[in-house]
């Protein structure tokens, strides 16, 4: 990571211009140096005008280049300010917004742009830059084979190699189209990089007689956390009907052993009951259900509700044991302890009811491509709920979240003082997940602006159905 | 760098950059040149190898005054990142090309 601090005076543009200048050539992507400069002298000018205005104060600049992306952030602890994005470009000359001119051009010209608060720390405005690849689409399809007899007996399930790469992005393109929310995947280089750096664990299923990718599950590690998530499940037309989904995914969580991960968790879609089915035979617990989590609304071949986003049940597989002590609102006690002796994971509860401290740890962030955000409480403080409400403000009514996902530590102080106020703003219980924040266990709790028609939603299990049953009833308090 | 020739209508030659830096200067170099403005502008842009947003508004300033004069403000010369700078800002929904 390359770092600089700078005062917030305008004079030392040229000195931001000579480091983004520096880092692109050091990293040799001068093939966007140009947008990458015209946004950092967007994003460094707008602070300077709208968060420090005429105030002296520091910005500080991080450069960091990861598989897939250039990422430049400035994070300065100025005045609140506006950050919404202009909606459109001007269609005439008396249409020209002239102040909103700087986010017009970052919005334009980056891949992504969000704000994230860190509270004291200060708030940070990322801006990443896709790298030069090229994508599945933009190369030409292999020829179809006809009548093809393929067997079992030829597929081997193993970790991915570079080489399949390309494959692995044909079929993914020739089973989802454009819909597939995680675009990495059409990138062959993405996936040979993200594979490399641990963030992507690829397992395939390969056919040894004609040499060829035919399936293909991972489990997406974006922290490199003890929790990974398992999913960009795909088999290829042909070789359906042999089982070969469950075979892979079952030796993907062997993987997910070896790699030491505490668990896994998945968030199958409720259109239909084939994942949540798979889940389940497969040793997965359900811990929650996320309303409106999806912005997937078609699916191939399934008659499905356009109407509404979709909604996920959470599921979990420990992969781990280890003792917990959780501190949970006595309110949802019951439902908590049923998911837990599901999981049968070991736990007591904490007996040190009105334990507190001043300053806690709040962060958030947001996803365009589900148009979720979400808000990490990783230690209670008693100053949680002002930067929750904060960070809640930005994410609905600046970057427009659709849904506001909660997650409040469960193996820290006590929480019952911080369960009445996130009520108050209307969030809900929505289930817990195992390890999720620094290694430590968190409740689920959800914001979700327009209610979802639950009568399309499909739930697979009877103890799923009481659990999303006693979601569905939390959410109405609130709605 | 600017420089102004004024002929039968008044060309305005942008080169190198125009940025944050440089823009208040320029724009007031601008308006003093185009008082009473009697014929068309021209902004040769030709040599110019950044803008940002700050020298987007200096050529928002060329374009309002000629509108306000009942004039029209070409673009000349825009290429490569500088002329998709025009275009998603929609400046090219209002300047001409020369």
């Amino acid at each position: 990571m390359l770092q600089l601090v700078i005062p917030s005076y305008k004079k030392f543009l040229p000195l931001l211009n000579n480091f983004i200048s520096v880092s692109s050539e050091v990293f040799e992507i001068q093939e966007i140096k140009d947008k990458i400069e015209l946004c950092a002298e967007e994003a460094f000018i707008y602070i300077l005008k709208n968060s420090y205005r005429e105030e002296q104060g520091d910005i500080e600049i991080k450069i960091e280049i990861n598989e897939t992306h250039f990422v430049l952030s400035f994070t300065d602890k100025g005045l609140p300010i506006d950050i919404s994005f202009p909606k459109a470009a001007a269609y005439t000359i008396d249409t020209v917004d002239a102040e909103g001119l700087e986010l017009l051009l970052i919005k334009k010209f980056s891949h992504k742009a969000e704000w994230i608060n860190h509270g004291k720390e200060g708030r940070e405005f990322k801006l990443y830059f896709e790298l030069p690849q090229q994508a599945i689409y933009t190369l030409p399809l292999p020829e179809e084979e006809v009548d093809v007899d393929v067997s079992i007996n030829d597929i081997e399930i193993k970790r991915f190699e570079k080489q399949w790469a390309t494959e692995v992005s044909q079929i993914i393109y020739q089973a989802y189209g454009y819909s597939y929310p995680n675009e990495d995947l059409y990138f062959p280089d993405r996936i040979i990089s993200l594979n490399k750096s641990g963030h992507l664990v690829s397992v395939v299923a390969y056919d040894t007689k004609r040499n060829r990718i035919a399936g293909h599950y991972a489990l997406e590690r974006e922290d490199l956390g003890s929790v990974a998530e398992i999913g960009q499940a795909v088999v290829s037309p042909k070789y359906r009907g042999l089982g070969l989904m469950k075979k892979i995914r079952l030796k993907t969580q062997e993987v997910g052993k070896t790699l030491g991960l505490e668990g896994i968790m998945s968030k199958p879609v409720t259109v239909h009951l084939f994942s949540q089915k798979t889940n389940e035979t497969l040793g997965a617990v359900p811990v929650g259900m996320g309303f409106g989590v999806s912005p997937v609304k078609n699916f191939k071949k399934i008659e499905a509700d356009s109407s509404q986003r979709g909604s996920c049940m959470y599921y979990f597989l420990p992969l781990k044991k280890r003792q917990r002590v959780l501190c949970v609102p006595p309110v949802h006690k019951q439902i908590i302890e049923t998911i837990y002796t599901d999981l049968q994971l070991e736990y007591t509860f904490s007996t040190h009811t009105n334990s507190s401290r001043e300053n806690g740890t709040v962060k958030s962030s947001y996803s365009p491509n589900f148009e979720v955000g979400s808000i990490f409480v990783s230690q209670i403080g008693k100053d949680n709920i002002r930067f929750i409400k904060e960070a809640f403000f930005d994410l609905v009514f600046r970057m427009k979240a659709k849904v506001v996902l909660l997650y409040i530590t469960m193996e820290d102080l006590d929480v019952e003082p911080l369960i009445p106020e996130v009520t108050n703003e209307n969030f809900f219980f929505s289930g817990i997940l195992p390890s999720f924040i620094d290694g430590k266990d968190v409740m689920i709790y959800e914001f979700l602006p327009e209610d979802i028609d639950e009568s399309k939603v499909e739930i697979y299990s009877d103890r799923a159905k009481a659990l999303v049953a006693y979601i569905s009833n939390e959410k109405r308090k609130v709605l | 760098m600017i420089e102004i020739q004024k002929e039968k209508d008044i060309l305005i030659i942008l080169s190198d950059r125009l940025d944050s830096m440089n823009a208040d200067e320029t724009k007031e170099i601008v308006m003093e040149a185009l008082k009473d403005l009697q014929s068309d502008i021209i902004l040769d842009v030709t040599n110019l190898t950044y803008i940002s947003s700050a020298g987007l508004q200096v050529v928002l300033k060329c374009a309002k005054i000629a509108q306000e004069s009942q004039k029209e403000c070409f673009l000349k010369g825009a290429h490569g990142t500088v002329r998709e700078i025009f275009q998603v800002s929609g400046f090219l929904t209002f300047l001409k090309e020369a």
